[in-house]
């Protein structure tokens, strides 16, 4: 715990040669110990990580600067788009995921079928071809969606990021590099992609009703974030072509909801399992 | 015996010694310095509490109240530093909406002390994360980072500061950007491993700059599994480091984690969630 700069040890060093100079050896060492223990050192007096509760009083300097900022957010955002009956929670992919925690990643799932949607009408419209696949990265989903009203805020807190969504189109060879990089990391938020996994690789892909076949081309919707490199997904970089839609991810999150609340009166994960995972041990 | 030209020549020895003594010596271990530090990490743009409904914190959070119980501290304490970790931004609509402004106008209106970079405050670019630190004159502090960009005018290796006889030596720490951000939002920035640098200006901070206590504001994470550095191993492979306090993997930590450090000496490794949840306060004397 003692430390000693420069100075400290000089100090230490000329006072103890005084001593022992003018008590003999014994006192020179007696001053030097006295010195170590007095020479300074910090000392943790308390450590304390405190939760700021709703009990604590706000400080109503704060809350008069924030009025205002509050007032034109809450303008925008307050707006209810939909409403759900169960919380959509985004959850951690990992290695160690089953099956069935995989079923409970609802927030991923709703999103990514809304973005596939989007990308497939823009595709269709755009240059009358469709959209195979949707991948999305899961450090993309930022919040859950709590039970009840879902407002244009609540989508912005999910997907605060202003990334565009970009159709990539991909070789065989790249599609089966990306399938490998989603088994790895244990899953992705996917969309009309059955993928059954194992901890290292991938037994099998399906997209839409079809075996994946790794001597054609697919198109693959995903952000501009995760194309550019983001979250390590390089196999994206070098597509053979790709379409910047303008189309904000947000937005068609946005759009998904509001469209399907309007058809059905309220949201619901699809059931089907997109990523299987195959323990191996 | 001691004969009387003796003695005189260690008289004069002695009191000589003594003039060069007790001003400095005595005089720092008697007025010792209660330093209470506070500090957030990974505020996220989050100005309100969470929502009554959130299935994890409803309720908790918001400026108001860290504004008001930050403010108590200061009543309470003489010397009182704050300190963040990085990643201000990102994560509410008002970030969406206002890119950033209110964020570093609060933390100027706190006093912030010195605060570190996260990838987030990267979101808008590096000319805006520029043009918004230099007009809200946030003191950033970063030693491993080359930067050839404008940044070079707004992040500073080191800042020492004074509070009653102590000299507090502070430094920052980013995490490697690549696959965090496009390119194209550091382009002019490089990462370097942060040992070695950080070690340099610790020790510039220590035996150049005659600094008592060293903080080292990081974004790097608390720990990781694989061999990725985190503050864990930081703190571990390094020397002359009082404290740690981090950010980026948005841990909850009950109490600061003691690790031994290259020379066992004990360094504090603290990290206090995300957005605004909970205020770190560690109080050393010095």
């Amino acid at each position: 715990m003692f430390t000693f700069n420069s100075k400290e040890l000089y100090i230490c060093t000329v006072f103890s040669m005084i001593m022992n100079r003018v008590f003999s050896f014994y006192g020179g060492f007696l001053a030097l110990l006295f010195l170590i223990f007095s020479c300074h050192s910090p000392i943790l007096v308390s450590e304390n990580n405190i939760p700021i509760q709703h009990t604590l009083p706000q400080d109503s300097a704060t809350k008069m600067w924030l009025n205002p900022y509050s007032d034109s957010v809450n303008k925008i955002m307050d707006s209810i788009i939909a409403y759900t009956d169960t919380s959509l929670n985004k959850i951690r992919y990992n290695s160690r995921i089953t099956q069935v925690q995989e079923t409970t990643a609802n927030l991923a799932r709703v999103c990514s079928d809304y973005v596939f949607n989007s990308a497939n009408t823009w595709l269709k419209t755009n240059h009358k071809r469709r959209c195979d696949i949707v991948v999305l990265n899961q450090n993309g989903f930022r919040n859950d969606i709590s039970k009840g009203a879902i407002t244009i805020g609540s989508v912005f807190e999910v997907m605060p990021f202003d990334n565009e969504i970009v159709i990539l189109k991909l070789s065989g060879s790249q599609m089966d590099s990306l399938f490998l990089f989603i088994a790895k990391l244990g899953g992705s938020p996917v969309s009309n992609l059955l993928l059954d996994i194992t901890e290292t690789s991938y037994n099998k892909a399906v997209i839409g009703n079809s075996r994946f076949d790794s001597r054609r081309d697919y198109y693959v919707a995903t952000n501009d974030f995760m194309y550019k490199g983001g979250d390590n997904f390089t196999m994206l970089k070098y597509p053979e072509e790709i379409f910047n839609t303008g189309i904000l991810v947000r937005d068609a999150i946005l759009d998904g909801f509001k469209s399907e609340y309007s058809e059905t009166k309220h949201i619901q994960a699809k059931p089907f399992p997109r990523i299987i995972h195959v323990k191996t041990q | 015996m001691l004969k009387r030209s003796d003695f005189l020549k260690q008289s004069a020895i002695l009191l000589t010694g003594a003039a060069l003594l007790p001003q400095d010596l005595f005089g720092k271990s008697q007025s010792k310095n209660t330093i209470c530090i506070l500090h957030t990490n990974d505020f996220h743009s989050r100005f309100h509490p969470f929502p009554s409904n959130h299935n994890k914190w409803p309720n908790q959070g918001g400026i108001t109240r860290l504004t008001g119980l930050i403010d108590k501290f200061r009543h309470e304490n003489e010397h009182v530093l704050l300190f963040d970790s990085g990643d201000v931004f990102q994560g509410t609509p008002y970030f969406n909406v206002f890119k950033g402004h209110p964020e570093l106008k609060w933390m100027q209106n706190m006093n912030y002390d010195a605060t570190t970079i996260g990838n987030h405050d990267f979101d808008l670019g590096f000319e805006h994360l520029t043009e918004l630190r230099t007009k809200y004159n946030t003191p950033t502090l970063n030693c491993n980072y080359k930067i050839t960009n404008s940044l070079t005018s707004v992040i500073k290796p080191y800042k020492i500061i004074q509070k009653g006889n102590v000299r507090i030596g502070v430094t920052g720490i980013g995490i490697d950007l690549k696959g965090l951000l496009s390119e194209t939002a550091y382009a002019g920035l490089t990462y370097q491993d942060p040992i070695e640098p950080l070690q340099t200006t610790v020790n510039h901070l220590k035996n150049k700059e005659d600094c008592d206590f060293i903080v080292v504001l990081s974004h790097l994470g608390y720990s990781y599994d694989s061999q990725k550095i985190d503050d864990l191993k930081l703190a571990a492979k390094t020397d002359n480091i009082d404290v740690i306090l981090g950010g980026h993997t948005h841990t909850f930590l009950d109490k600061p984690t003691t690790v031994k450090n290259k020379s066992g000496k004990q360094v504090l490794v603290n990290q206090v969630g995300w957005s605004g949840l909970v205020l770190g306060k560690i109080v050393f004397e010095v």
